[in-house]
């Protein structure tokens, strides 16, 4: 062979084969690349969607203020947090549950999406907020949650926070290990809504208004006490409540529900964090 | 190239190899590049937000602090402020300064600016107007600016606020400690031998502002214990005619806004439970002008208090 043979040699094909598998590998993996990032892009904005939603559900309270008393054509938006509170509102969460449109709104058109609540510690004890159900072997669900607590919407005063020792007028009873609260009590709220008392265990309590009036009584879990209130405001349409309880001021509560629904008041002794979670699908 | 040296043929084929390889590690690294830059991202705007959220706590909080160093300061110093809203807002700033020093050691530039202090319509709640701009020092496209208002409370038993008017009006000192001023006979020379003056000599009220629990005011007159009580506390009501913080601060004689008045309780019991007396009440006896210490009848509250009250209040406690 003389030398011009030389280009054509077993050296020289084998390295065309070396280079032709390099450059086969390599544009295969560009496009697995490509295929990659077009897919990470999409999870992406589908993660941002998941995320952004729940923030607004969670962390906002909504538009227009008391959505929940609106029709559907006029919610802009279905946030759920309570005002100056980072709980979630019971009414809100009702509402979106009754109405399918809501989160619609708030999410592509395309999109498949479900909320789901369960309480952390009991996952099977699911509820669907607002969608349909999505299965986990939909081909690329992205799903995000957060831990929630639920406001009920009852104004909750706990003993422990408040000290009125030396500045009650009737601190005869604080004497006797009695802690209060002063509350001023109007006759429209004793018509729109009930007070109770909520305690851990059973203690005595003395209800009294600004005539020196006092109503005595001993409190089961939950007491409702609107009755006694009525008779200490007499013909007056408001007058301040000197409210106090004995012994254990931790686990002892007034609570007043304009909601009439006492059904969660066993909430203020136990609470229960619940998780939020929003699955959505394309 | 000699084709008939083998070695050139490699490097160049080696270079043929080396290129496509190339390509392939800058298009990983880009995208690496690019998630590592949209969590960052995420990251960064999740922290500007807590930190705006942070600013407003600390800027309610900072304000009562800035209250109670102000108004006990005025009463240390006994002068009167030309401008309160002004000086309250300077000590402020400086106080937000220092706060915004702290985030910028942690690699975020934020600039908070106390843009005004007012009064509310409820006199027991201070407004405050500010403009936050807070940016990533590496990132400046990361940015958040936002104008906002925060309310701060006069009555935060963390940060009691002292009710500077009976130290500038009658040079009485204060003792804070005991929620309690004894004017001894500085209020009686302050009134100027206005009729029966002499009977607040040893006069005593409060000089930490507590606002009242009653919030129907009607109701202190439902019950001796009652008003016992609220003169017990030196609780203070709001009131028309009352002072301000503000104007109390500048030592005014009125003010124009919702304000606060107090008891002024007189310890010396007329013989004759006929006499009138100047009102009890911190916005008639404190004031500069002397026509304004108008007379009010007796009204026994128990064997030690009596206090002068003319129809107009009487009327608003239930007296």
């Amino acid at each position: 062979m003389n030398s011009k043979g030389q280009l054509f040699t077993t050296n020289l094909l084998l390295w065309i084969i070396i280079i032709t598998i390099i450059l086969g590998i390599t544009v295969y993996l560009i496009s697995v690349i490509n295929n990659y990032e077009v897919q990470n892009s999409d999870d992406y904005e589908l993660i941002q969607i998941t995320d952004n939603t729940l923030d607004m559900l969670v962390k906002t309270e909504g538009s227009p203020t008391n959505w929940e008393s609106l029709s559907s054509d006029k919610i802009e938006s279905p946030g759920l947090k309570v005002d100056n509170s980072t709980d979630v509102s019971y009414k809100k969460l009702i509402k979106l549950e009754e109405d399918s449109n809501l989160l619609k709104k708030s999410l592509p058109a395309e999109l498949k999406y479900v909320l789901i609540l369960y309480p952390t510690n009991n996952k099977s004890n699911k509820t669907i907020i607002n969608g349909n159900y999505i299965s986990n072997s939909t081909n690329n669900v992205q799903s995000s949650s957060t831990s929630v607590i639920i406001d009920y919407g009852y104004k909750i005063y706990n003993f422990s926070d408040y000290n009125y020792n030396n500045t009650c007028p009737y601190n005869e009873f604080h004497n006797n290990q009695f802690h209060c609260i002063i509350l001023n009590v109007d006759k429209s709220q004793l018509n729109n809504g009930n007070y109770y008392l909520v305690t851990r265990y059973s203690q005595s309590y003395k209800l009294s208004n600004t005539y020196n009036t006092t109503l005595e009584g001993i409190t089961n879990q939950y007491t409702n006490i609107n009755d006694k209130l009525n008779v200490l405001l007499c013909n007056e349409t408001n007058d301040t409540i000197f409210i106090h309880v004995n012994g254990n001021i931790q686990d002892s509560y007034l609570v007043y529900d304009n909601g009439n629904d006492d059904n969660h008041l066993d909430s203020i002794l136990n609470p229960l964090v619940y998780t939020l979670e929003l699955r959505v699908a394309w | 190239m000699k084709l008939g040296n083998n070695g050139y043929i490699t490097s160049i084929l080696i270079l043929l190899i080396i290129i496509p390889i190339i390509i392939l590690l800058i298009t990983v690294m880009i995208q690496y590049t690019d998630n590592i830059d949209k969590t960052t991202n995420n990251i960064e705007s999740d922290q500007l937000k807590t930190i705006t959220n942070d600013y407003k706590g600390q800027i309610e909080s900072l304000t009562e602090l800035t209250l109670t160093e102000v108004t006990s300061k005025v009463i240390q110093t006994k002068t009167p402020l030309v401008d309160s809203r002004k000086t309250i807002k300077e000590v402020l700033q400086q106080k937000i300064d220092l706060v915004s020093e702290k985030y910028k050691k942690n690699s975020f530039q934020t600039q908070c600016i106390i843009n005004n202090v007012k009064q509310t319509s409820d006199p027991f709640i201070i407004e405050v107007d500010y403009t936050l701009n807070v940016q990533r020092v590496n990132n400046p496209e990361i940015k958040i600016t936002t104008n906002n208002k925060v309310d701060a409370s006069l009555v935060n038993p963390e940060h009691p606020v002292y009710d500077p008017l009976p130290t500038l009006k009658t040079g009485v000192t204060e003792n804070n400690t005991l929620n309690k001023i004894n004017y001894t006979n500085k209020l009686e020379q302050f009134l100027q031998n206005t009729n029966n003056s002499k009977l607040y000599e040893n006069s005593i009220s409060g000089c930490i502002i507590k606002k009242c629990p009653y919030e129907n005011y009607a109701e202190h007159g439902h019950d001796k214990k009652i008003i016992q009580n609220c003169l017990d506390n030196h609780y203070y009501h709001e009131s028309h005619d009352g002072l301000c913080l503000f104007c109390r601060l500048e030592s005014k004689d009125t003010c124009d806004h919702m304000g606060l008045e107090t008891f002024i309780i007189p310890t010396i019991i007329a013989n004759n439970t006929t006499v009138t007396a100047p009102v009890s009440i911190d916005h008639v006896l404190l004031n500069g002008t002397n026509s304004s210490h108008y007379q009010g009848n007796s009204i026994n509250i128990n064997n030690t208090i009596v206090l002068y009250l003319d129809d107009g209040h009487k009327s608003k406690y239930g007296l």
